[in-house]
């Protein structure tokens, strides 16, 4: 038997090698099998890295942007993009980042820790400024897992 | 806080750092903010292939939640069964 626990046949899901697998396992014959049928839409929820921003002339890392099927033409809250994906210039800083207002400031805080790190004397000042970043990714932390409910998101251990 | 202000912000600390490296800069935080907090969950659709169980991911993607097979939920396997399948 492949499992001892695995005892109702059901589709299942894994990952493995940067890619999502789908089988159906059934209980009768303990075997997996994929999916026969083509046209079966899977939807994932996932969780994303921030999309970047934007230099003039530049174009996003990923599709779902280029508003040829005019479902969506804008990037980071701005409606910039023409046919060929390109930020324009008079539009690059009105972007807005994906990720929560009240982080910004730790977003900010890490870069001018950066700036500070170039020269010895203001090594302090860096330390200063990172640790204000780290606090700001303790409580963005705090904030996935909670939610914006308030109330704690229950991950529930399971094996098969 | 729109990019522009963003830049204003960094540049009161450092006014000789360009604009460009500002960016680069902020863009590397949000790849590492991203990462560690897992703040922003997003949701994309694919169609099957027949006879087809793997299914790459796309780079943007740091972690599968959850995922739905024609509509209905479906849970994950711990691990992955004795019989690799590389299709």
């Amino acid at each position: 038997m492949e499992r001892s626990n695995l005892n109702l046949s059901q589709w299942l899901w894994w990952v493995e090698r940067d890619s999502v697998l789908l089988a159906y396992y059934d209980a009768s014959t303990d075997e997996f099998s994929s999916p026969t049928e083509a046209g079966k839409t899977v939807t994932l929820l996932y969780i994303q890295r921030p999309d970047k921003f934007l230099v003039t002339g530049e174009s996003p890392e990923r599709d779902g942007f280029d508003g040829g099927d005019g479902t969506k033409n804008d990037y980071l809250g701005v409606d910039t993009l023409d046919a060929n994906t390109l930020m324009k210039a008079d539009k690059m800083f009105e972007q807005e980042c994906e990720i929560p207002e009240q982080f910004h400031e730790a977003l900010i805080a890490r870069v001018i820790a950066q700036g500070y790190e170039r020269k010895p004397e203001t090594l302090p000042l860096s330390t200063h400024f990172m640790n204000k970043y780290e606090r700001g990714i303790k409580e963005a932390r705090t904030y996935s897992i909670r939610g914006r409910d308030g109330s704690m998101i229950q991950a529930k251990p399971m094996d098969f | 806080m729109k990019l522009g202000e963003m830049i204003e912000r960094v540049q009161q600390h450092h006014p000789d750092m360009g604009i460009v490296e500002i960016i680069r800069s902020l863009n590397d935080g949000l790849n590492d903010m991203g990462f560690r907090a897992e703040m922003i969950e997003s949701m994309d659709q694919f169609n099957t292939v027949a006879d087809q169980r793997v299914y790459a991911l796309q780079n943007h993607i740091i972690k599968v939640k959850a995922v739905d097979y024609d509509g209905k939920s479906i849970k994950k396997l711990i691990g992955r069964p004795i019989k690799r399948d590389t299709v």
